[in-house]
């Protein structure tokens, strides 16, 4: 029966290639004013449904007929946010949350707000895995009680292919890759406050360090590319130290006693489209730049042509050239 | 067990069901192309589709479209059906494949309209409740505005900004991060 049926789709084949005719597909120009708009907002839902998150909220931008539209675009609610406040929340929470049937809901955003000292790092595990499962494209984790916030360790999931935005706020990250983890894709935006972490993203479109402990902040190996599409790094008010670890220039360090911010190397052989690295430190002593290697620079000239690059205000001779804006901000 | 299913769908084939467009021109359809429609489905279930099924929404030009997409993907369905039942004969799995790779042919052949039509096109598969043909559809419309700016969007369909400068900074500034 089967190929009784393949045979007979192949003779509808042809005719719809038939029917696929050109006068159809003239006049494409001459289309009635704004028909997707006049679409019943059910179907202007569905169509967004099947958009990421980022291209979803984007619509909302369009004209005031597609404002929020974009929140509701899920039959069901698109986005939670837990608030964890006693010391029974979040077993409370996470029996409800794990109970709902698999194929889990499709979320758009996920917030969890930890209040209590309670929470175990097995079981925000659990609440970022169920996120996960939910394809989520949003995430946000903050720990608002400092001793809970010692003790827990945030871990990415092992996959979770939708991941647009990370953000997290006052929790550690022991280890940001491990092994077995599926890269992510999709991640364009990780904003942390108050965090330290190791490694990170292909993706990543923007990287907003503030008041984070930058111990072995983030390392990136001789191996690994620096994140190609990378437009912003902001680092404010961090201690410790930041290694953007890719090309060494030699002697291009910056080092602040006081703040003990030291950068290793700032400008990087593969950061082409990196438009804006902004480093703010509230105790930056003007840094100490001996001479730079022409080739180095070559890289420099590079990543400059695409951006504007902070750094100091006193750089050596062979360095000033590139650095058309160079200051702190103190 | 299969023999029982390929002799369901005989009788299915046998009754016939004429659906009316907008412009009064009929279609004769199977029943088992008819009842991809949910809303077609319900009607034959309350026997009311005796003399026809009038459908006042639905253009003769949309509709002709809307009933190839159906007679293609019934046909697809009772494939489905048949081999499934014979799951463990490579040979079926082998046609079953082909046969998905086909109906990804016909749906991309399909999708070749004008946007007027495509609209026509979900609008009719809502209002008669096909899912697969409203999944497809707007899929293609999503595809037609993934990764792009609100300004590309409007230019795309000729949507009119009516959002004041302070409006559009508002709703951009609420949720940064999708406009960067």
């Amino acid at each position: 029966m089967a190929i009784d049926a393949a045979a007979s789709g192949g003779e509808k084949k042809q005719r719809v290639d038939g029917q696929g005719d050109p006068s159809e597909s003239v006049g494409v120009d001459a289309i009635p004013a704004d028909p997707i708009s006049a679409l019943p907002d059910e179907l202007r839902q569905r169509i967004l449904t099947h958009l990421p998150l980022k291209d979803a909220i984007s619509t909302g931008a369009v004209a005031r007929g597609w404002c929020g539209l974009w929140r509701c675009r899920w039959a069901h609610r698109g986005s939670v946010e837990l608030h964890l406040r006693s010391r029974d929340a979040p077993r409370i929470e996470l029996d409800a949350l794990e109970c709902e049937p698999r194929p889990r809901r499709r979320l758009d955003r996920f917030s969890l707000v930890v209040d209590t000292c309670k929470l175990k790092s097995s079981e925000l595990r659990r609440f970022v895995e169920y996120a996960a499962e939910c394809r989520i494209e949003d995430l946000h984790v903050e720990v608002r009680k400092t001793t809970a916030a010692d003790k827990l360790n945030f871990h990415l999931p092992l996959a979770s292919p939708l991941l647009a935005r990370l953000s997290l706020r006052r929790i550690s990250i022991s280890n940001m890759y491990y092994k077995g983890a599926q890269p992510f894709h999709a991640l364009e935006v990780i904003l942390l406050h108050s965090v330290s972490i190791a490694r990170l993203c292909p993706n990543l479109l923007t990287l907003d360090l503030r008041g984070c402990d930058c111990e072995h902040l983030f390392f990136w190996g001789r191996a690994m590319d620096w994140p190609a599409k990378l437009r912003s790094v902001t680092v404010a008010e961090c201690d410790g130290t930041i290694k953007l670890d890719l090309v060494r220039l030699p002697g291009f360090v910056y080092k602040s006693m006081e703040s003990s911010l030291d950068v290793v190397p700032f400008l990087l052989r593969k950061a082409k489209s990196l438009q804006k690295l902004l480093i703010v430190s509230p105790n930056v002593t003007p840094p100490d730049v001996p001479g730079v290697q022409d080739e180095d620079l070559l890289f420099l000239k590079e990543a400059l042509a695409n951006g504007k690059i902070m750094l100091s205000e006193s750089d050596d001779a062979a360095t000033q050239p590139y650095h058309s804006e160079v200051f702190i901000e103190l | 067990m299969a023999s029982a299913g390929s002799g369901d769908e005989k009788a299915a084939a046998a009754a016939m069901i004429t659906l009316i467009s907008s412009d009064n021109e009929k279609f004769e359809v199977t029943e088992a192309t008819a009842t991809l429609s949910q809303t077609i489905r319900h009607m034959i279930e309350d026997g009311c589709t005796d003399g026809g099924v009038p459908l006042p929404n639905v253009t003769s030009k949309i509709l002709a479209r809307v009933i190839e997409y159906c007679k293609k993907h019934a046909t697809a369905a009772a494939g489905e059906e048949g081999s499934s039942s014979s799951f463990s004969d490579a040979a079926f799995l082998e046609v079953d494949r082909a046969f998905l790779e086909e109906l990804e042919e016909f749906d991309d052949a399909f999708l070749e309209v004008d946007r007027a039509t495509l609209f026509d096109l979900i609008l009719a598969a809502n209002y008669l409740d096909i899912k697969g043909l409203l999944n497809l559809t707007c899929q293609k419309v999503a595809d037609s505005v993934k990764g792009k700016t609100p300004e590309q969007i409007r230019e795309m369909y000729n949507i009119v900004n009516d959002l004041t400068p302070e409006e559009e900074a508002e709703i951009r500034r609420e949720t940064q991060w999708a406009f960067e």
